[in-house]
């Protein structure tokens, strides 16, 4: 009943305001009128030319079918590191490498309060020596279908008195888009919040080669 | 051109004419002619379309006028109240009329428009009710419509001005032969241009006759009362005057010989039609008179 | 002597849109301002979602049309209502015109003027984001066009049924003040009943049902238009 009123009031309102302008002030003449639409237009064209194709901070959401694809693909990554079979991680995913040299048979994994997001698959190693590598893969990361890899920044690993320290940031991505569908109409606005593809695909993975003889303790881990 | 038979016009319960019929077959400048109220306006807005005749016919340029476009487009009817956009000068006005009306005289309208001292920057809203008068009748003029129905154009105008259009409608004429029609109070300043007189009363056509016939229709017959008063049997007594020792009739003309010691004036077109319009129960003199000496002395 | 002009309805028509283009040309102007007030006063953006998995919180504010949508269809009503009243409407007589060749060439011109605001939206939304982009640096994301011209289309036709519904009233209000009186207390109850079934009664629900049945109502109201204003007789006072 309110809104019905409040519309009412605003129609009139309206009326008034828009009346006035139309028929009270004259200032706007046809060929002053036609200049501030070319000029408010080609603002309009250029805002577009310049955010399509030459701003640098653009980027394309990806088609629903390549984020099946890539959805699929960390899928299958996901039960093949859980089977232990580490062949799915790819050369191109990987970030860097690195080799500590254990001094104790227990290697404690510390993290910051950031890091308990980091998985970590050990593959245990045949191998009488003491080095540990640590190697950090990520696949493409989509979230609500944006590409967020560039905002993610790399974890920092480092090894202090056998212990293992994974030392992360949170991420966090803003953007801006334009969307041209209607939710008013019911017009393809993406109801995201149920449609896996709209959820987190990509994986970051931290991958330990271990001998044998070492134990790794990772109390804080949430995957 | 235009043909209009027993044609009323009424609006709700008040009847504005109420036996209408007249023709006009070819160009001619006509002096509509009546009291206020009469139904002049309303006259000219069924022939120019913009209103229905209640009853009768009536067909313009060979077509009943009522929403009709070809009637539309030969046919322009300037009134005191035609407005233009706001946004619109008075150049662009005149510039876009030549898409509407075929044969618009846009440099003619320009010329005019310079010679009544009025700025094509000007805006319509912007102008005095003399100016805008001047200007509407300009854009009528210049429209070279095969029918100008002009209602009052001169209103508001100056004398000096008056004179300028009056003398532009007759050389436009004379240039362009077309139907005019011009609904005016001032038909003394018009007996020179107009041919043809079309007076309306009591919703009626009264007379529809040149402008000389109608001068010839009456004359003023001056003299003693003593005088004058016993010849009037002799003539149809349109309105009698007295002023002092003056008495003044106003007779239909006829070739009997004038009476002794009374003079036959003769009449403009314009008195001649007040004369035919006037309203029943006497003159004004007639109404002072009553009030001064009480009814008994009539 | 002069003689007789003929004029083709579809050509009178053709030059009277031009003309009310240039007459009412203020209306595209306060079209422009009214959007550019209604940006500033927003402060950019239709919305936003944000939501946090693992590592990683994200946030974006998305730019649709359906914000100045609401605002277009309510700007449309009030030209549509404008644009037939006396004040403005009285004007059209002072060039060849019909009461019918008026109302089409009005119908005609709000067709234009809907369009060119669907193309103002645009440009507003492109320049809005250009603005925010700049002042905070953030990514832009462009997302798929699939289904934009359904937008466009549907954008346009709504606020033409808007404009049409304004122009529609008073048309109503100058032929019978009863009926319009009648109209006034009917869509008051309308809206104060309204719920998402009666939207759904009258438009239907999918994007194609909401165009296809907007359309046939501006023809009903435009034909209805045309037969109110047939009977009536023009003043210009």
């Amino acid at each position: 009943m309110s809104i019905a009123l409040l519309y009412f009031f605003l129609v009139i309102i309206g009326v008034t305001i828009t009346g006035f302008f139309i028929t009270k002030i004259r200032i706007w003449k046809p060929k002053r009128t036609l200049v501030f639409v070319a000029v408010y237009f080609s603002c309009g064209l250029l805002a577009f030319v310049y955010l399509m194709f030459l701003s640098g901070d653009i980027a394309k959401a990806p088609s629903k079918e390549f984020l099946q694809e890539q959805r699929i693909a960390n899928e299958q990554l996901s039960s093949d590191l859980k089977l232990r079979k580490f062949e799915g991680l790819k050369e191109e995913h990987l970030k860097f490498t690195k080799t500590f040299e254990a001094t104790a048979e227990n290697i404690e994994v510390i993290r910051n309060e950031a890091g308990q997001y980091l998985p970590i698959h050990i593959s245990w190693a045949e191998s009488g020596e003491n080095k540990i590598t640590v190697s950090y893969y990520e696949t493409p990361l989509y979230l609500n279908g944006v590409y967020i890899t560039p905002f993610v920044e790399e974890p920092r690993i480092e090894w202090n008195d056998n212990k293992l320290y994974i030392i992360e940031a949170d991420t966090m991505v803003t953007v801006k888009s334009v969307h041209f569908s209607s939710q008013l109409l019911n017009i393809g606005f993406p109801s995201r919040n149920d449609d896996p593809l709209y959820n987190l695909i990509g994986q970051r993975i931290l991958h330990l080669n271990v001998p044998k003889q070492f134990n790794i303790i990772d109390k804080d881990g949430w995957y | 051109m235009i043909t209009c038979k027993q044609l009323q016009k009424h609006y709700g319960k008040k009847e504005i004419l109420t036996d209408v019929s007249f023709q006009i077959d070819e160009p001619k400048i006509i002096g509509l002619i009546g009291r206020n109220g009469v139904g002049k306006s309303t006259l000219l807005k069924i022939i120019a379309g913009h209103a229905k005749a209640s009853k009768g016919y009536i067909e313009v340029v060979g077509q009943k006028p009522f929403q009709n476009l070809t009637v539309a487009a030969n046919v322009i009817f300037i009134e005191d109240a035609m407005t233009f956009p706001a946004v619109l000068t008075l150049k662009e006005i005149l510039e876009s009329a030549k898409k509407f009306y075929a044969k618009f005289a846009t440099d003619l309208a320009f010329k005019l428009l310079k010679f009544s001292n009025i700025s094509e920057k000007n805006y319509h809203t912007q102008l005095s009710k003399g100016q805008k008068a001047t200007f509407n009748l300009i854009y009528g003029i210049a429209s070279r419509s095969a029918i100008t129905l002009l209602d009052e154009p001169m209103n508001g105008m100056d004398e000096a001005i008056r004179n300028d259009m009056y003398r532009v409608i007759l050389k436009d004429f004379i240039a362009y032969p077309r139907v005019i029609i011009i609904s005016s109070h001032y038909l003394n300043e018009m007996e020179q241009l107009i041919e043809d007189i079309l007076l309306l009363h009591k919703g009626k056509v009264a007379l529809f006759a040149p402008v000389e016939e109608v001068q010839e229709l009456a004359v003023k017959l001056v003299g003693q009362k003593g005088n004058v008063e016993p010849a009037l049997d002799k003539y149809e007594v349109l309105a009698t005057y007295e002023n002092g020792p003056i008495f003044e009739a106003i007779v239909r003309k006829n070739d009997l010989p004038l009476p002794e010691n009374v003079r036959m004036l003769s009449l403009s077109a314009s008195d001649v039609c007040q004369v035919l319009t006037a309203t029943e129960g006497g003159s004004i003199d007639d109404i002072y008179r009553k009030s001064e000496y009480g009814a008994e002395y009539l | 002597m002069t003689s007789i002009v003929k004029v083709s309805t579809a050509r009178n028509i053709y030059e009277q849109v031009k003309w009310k283009c240039k007459a009412y040309s203020s209306m595209f102007s306060t079209v422009l301002i009214l959007y550019i007030l209604l940006t500033l006063l927003s402060g950019g953006g239709s919305g936003s979602l944000g939501m946090g998995r693992s590592f990683v919180s994200y946030r974006e504010q998305y730019y649709t049309l359906d914000s100045l949508f609401i605002f277009t269809v309510l700007t449309m009503f009030i030209f549509g209502w404008l644009l037939a009243s006396k004040s403005i409407s009285r004007d059209n007589f002072s060039i060849v015109t019909t009461s019918y060749t008026e109302a089409i060439s009005s119908a005609l011109f709000l067709v234009v003027l809907c369009i060119f605001t669907l193309v103002a939206a645009i440009s507003t939304l492109w320049i809005s984001i250009l603005v925010d982009i700049l002042r905070t640096g953030d990514l832009f994301i462009f997302h798929s066009m699939e289904y934009s011209l359904l937008t466009f289309i549907s954008f346009t036709v709504c606020s033409l049924l808007a404009a049409s519904i304004g122009y529609f009233i008073h048309v109503v209000f100058d032929f019978s003040k009863i009926v319009f009186a009648l109209l006034c207390v009917g869509m008051f109850l309308l809206i104060r009943q309204y719920t998402i079934e009666l939207w759904g009664i009258l438009f239907g629900g999918s994007a194609f049902q909401i165009i296809g049945r907007s359309t046939i109502y501006i023809i009903l109201l435009w034909l209805l238009i045309v037969l109110m204003r047939q009977r009536r007789e023009v003043t210009r006072t």
